[in-house]
């Protein structure tokens, strides 16, 4: 077990610490006498420090002892919460996170020196203490209590067992250690149960330690009791028992054996652990890290399953076997309720994106002299964790667009008989199986003859093309290529335009779309799906083909009969409560052959864009859930399919993409 | 009044030796058995507090002894003896119901222990 084995843990949680650091100061520069706030920072700061120690990343720990020592003088209000000192705060926030971000890629390392002796200044009292973390002590045994087993004992507690942590040491003349280990395991078992042992049971079973190992155990029983139950068990030389700390917020718990220093676990893993005494806001402690890979291998089983769970019920249907059915029934509705489960597990709130928002706003508030106020609304929207995840840079840039071409200095403003602080709104919200997330300001709009302008030096438009309509105007804005920055600032205008943000959001199978309203406002919406993995799809048959169509976009289905079939300028139409909606012949429009059939047809009224239609199929299967597997090679970039999706009888369909059914 | 004690093994050095130690400490060996069938037939007629039991001997072995003892009575405090890498038998026998295990060669005090603990 290799310190290296926690790095992930470390990376993500220090990550966390940075981002509430932020937050927190965020919030005591606006009220600098909340010091409950500064505790909070200070906490993290310590933690920081502890869980960079125990990494080994010096020069992380170094800095974070020094943020420390100053947060620490404005808890105890031995040091004034100026503006000054808050600067200096944000700015070691920025290094902390550059310092962080370099050791965990174990890249060169930029100077910290200077930042450090910024701190430095605002301490002024004591020398450096030398940091108690780096002293290191033989004398432990670990017992890493994984997050699971924490689970597992918090479960345990509440139907009131009790949890200890047993330190057992062996008699040095002990023979057959394992042995030994193994009637202490059968005597505990009788009364408990052993949640983790370190060494493993099987190093132990192998004899790989020394005389001394750890165990943690579930019971009901009396903590003397059990110490006295493993004391009545031969050849032990000491046993130290008490309850398992839950409290403290580490991923391994440490125990310090209080025996002679020859009883002591002496292996590499262990003397490279130090003690950790951070504590963590009350609110994580329910979490758990689990590495994506692990998730989504889960949620790609759970799909598996529930297309077996589909092909067994099927098979099985025309049988009149009430107890098979029964069980069916069971299997079918457990199946469900772990489908849903495991896509929950994907689900994160979109706070983790917007949660750096504020921040950001306030840093480019300040180097663009602009007063910006940032409104941010639905931030416990959930959505897919893999959404979640690609979503943050097209809105960085969205809000960067904002304050850089949106919003106006105050002056501006003020002559334009504005507020004087400008308003970005940042909204996410749920709306059907979609989540729309929204970025508006009330700045002056898009500036449409500059857009033309900047569209007929690029190329992208002929010039006596008159002027652009809002839409026309919006599109140009992302196409590639196009970058409305007529001086590039450090806020916006890298290179990057909007049609990367355009490119994301679509590789998302989501859609954006801009409005504005010259001088007053602009408005982006992006609109994504809630999740990527599994849909709800209407299976109809096409051309004796079966396909999915994402339930998404499906209004209703009805019976047309031919009489009932219109035309319009040489088009087919259907009347549908007095409104008159486009028909086509789905098999045709896909490129199969016509569907020949005198009717009554069934159709399918699926609305995208605000737009409705009609599609014309062979039959209607019915609704189910799919899981989406993607297509490679030849089959990738078909339009109109988005993918394939093996249904419950094993054969695969190919799964309609509804923002190109209706054009 | 002293604990009872059971020897069994199918050596008559080991069952000597055994009997001296354990009768130094204050326990009375009430029998001594060659082998397993031994040793169960034994284990009904004297009802003793203990039970030393090897794990090789002829007729019936250990193992299996410990499992008949157990069937008769399972409150039987039984303490397998083993020589040195009979790993896979000790655990075998401790699954078996044996209550703890003694390695050949003996060392005095750590049979008494085991007589002691494995005897409260």
């Amino acid at each position: 077990m290799d310190i290296n084995a926690f790095k992930e843990v470390f990376v993500a949680e220090a990550r966390d610490y940075l981002q509430s650091l932020n937050e927190d100061l965020l919030s005591f520069e606006q009220n600098t006498d909340d010091i409950a706030t500064v505790d909070e920072m200070f906490r993290a700061a310590h933690s920081l420090k502890g869980m960079a120690g125990t990494m080994g990343f010096d020069e992380l720990a170094e800095f974070t002892h020094e943020m420390e020592s100053v947060l620490d003088l404005l808890r105890t209000q031995e040091l004034e919460p100026t503006p000054e000192v808050i600067n200096v705060l944000f700015g070691s926030l920025d290094t902390l996170e550059v310092l962080l971000e370099e050791t965990i890629s174990e890249g060169e390392i930029s100077p910290y020196k200077q930042q450090i002796a910024t701190l430095e200044a605002l301490t002024t009292q004591e020398p450096i203490i030398s940091m108690p973390f780096s002293e290191k002590s033989e004398n432990q045994v670990a017992v890493d209590l994984d997050e699971f087993n924490r689970e597992t004992i918090k479960q345990g507690i509440s139907q009131g067992f009790s949890a200890y942590t047993i330190i057992v040491s062996l008699r040095d003349n002990t023979i057959l250690k394992s042995v030994r280990v193994y009637t202490i395991f059968q005597a505990l078992e009788d009364v408990s149960t052993i949640i983790q042992s370190n060494p493993s049971a099987q190093d132990l079973d192998d004899e790989k330690f020394d005389l001394t190992f750890g165990l943690i155990v579930l019971t009901k029983e009396k903590r003397d009791d059990i110490k006295q139950l493993v004391e009545n068990i031969p050849e032990i030389a000491n046993v130290e028992i008490r309850e398992t700390d839950l409290s403290e917020k580490i991923e391994e718990e440490v125990i310090v054996a209080n025996g002679q220093p020859d009883m002591t676990v002496k292996s590499k893993e262990v003397s490279s652990k130090k003690t950790r005494t951070a504590s963590r806001p009350s609110r994580t402690e329910t979490l758990v890290r689990v590495e994506t890979e692990r998730l989504d291998k889960l949620i790609n089983l759970v799909g598996e399953l529930v297309i077996s769970r589909t092909q067994v019920v099927e098979m099985t249907i025309e049988g009149d076997d009430s107890v098979q059915k029964t069980a069916l029934a069971q299997l079918d509705r457990v199946t469900t309720e772990l489908q849903y489960a495991a896509m929950s597990l994907r689900m994160v709130p979109i706070k983790q994106v917007f949660d750096r928002f504020p921040r950001m706003v306030r840093d480019l508030a300040q180097s663009s002299g602009k007063e910006i106020n940032l409104e941010v609304f639905g931030e416990m929207t959930e959505l897919d964790r893999s959404i979640v995840n690609q979503i943050g840079d097209p809105l960085v840039h969205l809000i960067r667009n904002s304050i850089d071409h949106g919003l106006e200095t105050a002056s501006e403003r003020i002559a334009k008989g504005k507020p004087a602080m400008g308003t970005i709104r940042l909204e996410a919200r749920h709306e059907g199986s979609h989540i729309l997330i929204e970025i508006a300001d009330d700045g002056q709009g898009l500036n449409i003859e500059k857009i033309r302008q900047k569209g007929i030096e690029r190329g992208l438009i002929a010039e006596d093309n008159g002027s652009l309509s809002m839409e026309e105007a919006a599109e140009l804005l992302f196409h590639p290529g196009f970058s409305t920055a007529i001086e590039v600032t450090d806020l916006s205008g890298r290179g990057v335009g909007l049609d990367a943000v355009k490119t994301t959001v679509e590789s998302l199978s989501g859609t954006i779309e801009l409005e504005s309203e010259p001088g007053h406002s602009t408005r982006t919406v992006i609109k994504l799906p809630l999740t990527l993995a599994i849909i709800k799809a209407l299976l109809v048959v096409v051309d004796g083909e079966t396909l999915a169509i994402p339930i998404q976009a499906v209004r209703e289905n009805i019976q047309v009969e031919k009489n009932q079939i219109k035309t319009v300028q040489q088009k087919a139409v259907i009347m549908l409560r007095n409104e008159v909606l486009p028909l086509y012949d789905l098999a045709e429009s896909l490129g199969f052959n016509r569907l020949d059939s005198p009717g009554p047809f069934p159709v399918i009224i699926v609305e995208m864009r605000g737009q409705k239609a009609g599609f014309i199929v062979e039959d209607l299967i019915g609704q189910q859930e799919i899981v989406i597997k993607s297509l490679s090679g030849i089959g990738k970039d078909i339009q109109g399919i988005a993918g394939a999706t093996v249904l419950g009888n094993g054969k695969v369909a190919l799964i309609l993409d509804n923002s190109t059914l209706i054009r | 009044m002293s604990k009872t004690v059971l020897i069994t093994d199918d050596t008559a050095f080991m069952r000597m030796t055994l009997r001296n130690v354990i009768e130094k400490n204050g326990y009375s060996v009430v029998g001594e058995a060659g082998d397993g069938e031994e040793a169960v037939a034994l284990y009904k007629e004297l009802q003793p507090d203990l039970v030393t039991m090897d794990i090789t001997m002829p007729k019936m072995d250990g193992i299996t002894a410990i499992k008949e003892i157990m069937k008769i009575d399972s409150d039987a405090k039984i303490i397998v003896c083993s020589a040195m890498g009979q790993k896979p038998m000790v655990i075998e026998a401790l699954s078996a119901g044996a209550k703890d295990f003694l390695v050949k060669p003996f060392d005095a005090e750590r049979v008494v222990e085991s007589l002691r603990k494995i005897g409260s």
